[in-house]
């Protein structure tokens, strides 16, 4: 229906079209927006649903995998690929903590989710892990973020995609990637670590030792242990390994100086006093000095440190902390797990030792430092280092109302 | 009308678009820097320990160093783009550099006995992992179950390991497994009675 609004004084005629518009595309349009409507639900649902994959490495070429995802609860199950074709272990459950039964075939699990709304899936496989001579390397084709826990003592040499985080959790690398398919290759017991300085150092006092024992001074090379050994209790690994190394080589030198020197017939029972002697007395008292002083520190240190809990550092603090009720309002989409660490830190005065938080939940630590990682990426809680232990403290909501 | 159907229109887009799109963080460059720099720093260290190192070797590992030079610098210039491809090259040569390493032989010992405690010990950690995840549900779900055989088992492998009785210790753990296969057997029947019934 055209209808004519007016006549403008210029003589045109302005018609306005939209009743024309809206009887002809009105009815498409909107039955179209209900299908996209109804399809953007199951595309979210496939795509978006909140997904965790995690791989632990362990020493031996096993992965263990923790796969947890929403699942549709109007669905009697669940069907999902494994990695690899060798599961063992292998544990599902609901949201609830409930076991839920399941088949495999092949490399797919089909779980009997029964109303289930989120599954956590468990198992260990040796099939993400290959070995070449002493390289490791883990491969994984993703179709979301995950992380990956490498076992202790091991150094990364070659990784085929750009990590997303790194951080170090009880002396294994944790690293966050992106979706994909990578490679990451390592390598066990390589120089640096403190499993291969302890080696080297033993194996070049054990030897200082032999020849001491058949009467063969070794000195210099006893230095040399010593500055080994001090540069291992300072945590720097490929340092003490080097001066382990070079004080077996040192004793090597001594025990050949002293094959190649004729046995000298004193007059008296003065033993002669080489420089080296006089070096190694001057090392030695030094050490003992050193070693005094550094432990005169430390007690000091220790006494003037007193350790608090997290409640104490509360009571000494003006903090304030949001209520668990703001937290839960302000981020509906928190998962219940998740929640149930804020309530617990809400009841502590809004802050809590992450040692704490694994007491109560019985988790292990890197289950625990991802929830709180979690937390903090969601501007829930904030980590403090106090006293060498991580303090999680509840944010202030204020900012992000 | 009009304007209804184009608010609509834009409210399924939007709906639609929001979903899928997860936003990425840009990688941490420390985190970068800190692989490639511990890479090249082990691989210079393994290379001092070879004699007569082979020129191909010292190539590849400069060519790696060099990269990791550059993304140092494109660190520095907050450049994420250039640093993660210079990350990758670095991180391709030092790769390549270690396979040259490792045909020579010459790092490294190959100790059986070492690979093998090494192997209980990782299976051993494994089923204390299987062993906690299965009480926590019998826990959680107020299921009567006994484990105490299973940490005796447990228990037991780690200290015949600890004095290097790796036989025994082997043992241990195939029946520490075989019960908690069984018990996990053991409450998934227990959980599909509970909802069938």
């Amino acid at each position: 229906m055209i209808e004519t609004q007016k006549v403008l004084p210029e003589r045109m005629l302005f018609v306005r079209i939209n009743y024309t518009l809206t009887t002809m595309v009105r009815a498409p349009v909107v039955a179209v927006c209900f299908v996209l409507l109804t399809l953007s639900s199951f595309v979210q649902y496939a795509i978006g649903s909140p997904k965790v994959l995690d791989f632990t490495v362990y020493a031996d070429g096993t992965t263990h995998v923790f796969y947890q995802t929403d699942v549709d609860s109007r669905s009697p199950d669940f069907s999902l690929k494994v990695y690899g074709n060798n599961i063992e272990n292998l544990v599902v459950q609901d949201e609830n903590g409930t076991l839920l039964s399941s088949n495999m075939n092949a490399n797919t699990i089909t779980v009997a989710t029964l109303g289930a709304s989120t599954i956590k899936v468990d198992y260990d496989t040796p099939d993400l892990i290959s070995k070449n001579g002493r390289t490791w390397t883990f491969h994984v084709d993703s179709p979301t973020d995950y992380s990956i826990m490498l076992p202790k003592n091991t150094v990364i040499v070659g990784m085929s995609a750009s990590p997303l985080n790194m951080q170090i959790v009880d002396d294994q690398s944790l690293i966050s990637l992106p979706s994909g398919s990578s490679d990451i290759d390592y390598v066990f017991g390589v120089l640096g670590t403190s499993q291969t300085a302890t080696l080297a150092i033993q194996k070049a006092q054990d030897f200082i030792n032999t020849l001491n024992s058949t009467g063969v001074k070794t000195p210099m090379a006893l230095a040399k242990l010593r500055e080994a050994q001090f540069a291992f209790n300072q945590g720097k690994y490929s340092d003490a390994e080097s001066f382990a190394n070079s004080a077996k080589n040192l004793a090597l030198q001594e025990q050949q100086t002293a094959i190649s020197k004729p046995p000298t017939n004193s007059s008296d029972n003065h033993m002669p006093v080489s420089p080296s002697d006089n070096l190694s007395i001057y090392l030695l008292t030094g050490g003992i000095v050193a070693a005094g002083v550094a432990g005169i520190i430390i007690m000091r240190k220790a006494r003037s440190t007193k350790i608090m809990t997290s409640s104490e550092i509360l009571q000494n603090s003006d903090y304030i902390p949001s209520k668990k009720e703001e937290i839960y309002k302000l981020k509906p989409d928190l998962r219940q797990d998740d929640k149930e660490i804020i309530a617990f830190i809400s009841e502590k005065g809004g802050q809590v030792y992450e040692s704490e938080l694994r007491k109560k939940f019985l988790m292990p630590r890197t289950t625990m430092w991802r929830a709180v990682k979690r937390l903090e990426r969601e501007d829930v809680v904030e980590i403090e280092k106090v006293d060498q232990q991580n303090l999680i403290k509840l944010r202030k909501m204020e900012d992000q109302k | 009308m009009k304007s209804l159907t184009i608010f609509i229109a834009t409210l399924v887009v939007t709906l639609i678009l929001n979903g899928p799109i997860q936003s990425y963080a840009d990688p941490q460059l420390d985190t970068l820097v800190s692989i490639a720099t511990q890479a090249q720093n082990n691989l210079n260290i393994s290379i001092s320990q070879i004699p007569n190192v082979p020129n191909e070797i010292i190539f590849l590992y400069n060519q790696g160093s060099n990269e990791t030079d550059a993304m140092t610098t494109a660190v520095n210039a907050q450049d994420v783009a250039s640093a993660k491809q210079h990350f990758l090259s670095a991180m391709n040569f030092f790769k390549i550099t270690n396979d040259k390493i490792n045909s020579l032989n010459v790092t490294g010992t190959n100790d059986q006995q070492h690979v093998d405690i090494r192997g209980l010990e990782s299976k051993i950690t494994r089923l204390e992992k299987f062993d906690e995840t299965l009480q926590s549900i019998a826990i959680t779900n107020h299921i009567d179950f006994n484990f105490t055989q299973s940490n005796q088992l447990i228990q037991k492998a780690k200290q015949d390991l600890d004095t290097g009785k790796v036989d025994e210790a082997s043992k241990l753990i195939v029946s520490a497994n075989q019960f908690l296969n069984d018990a996990h057997d053991s409450l998934a029947e227990v959980a599909k009675q509970r909802t069938s019934g």
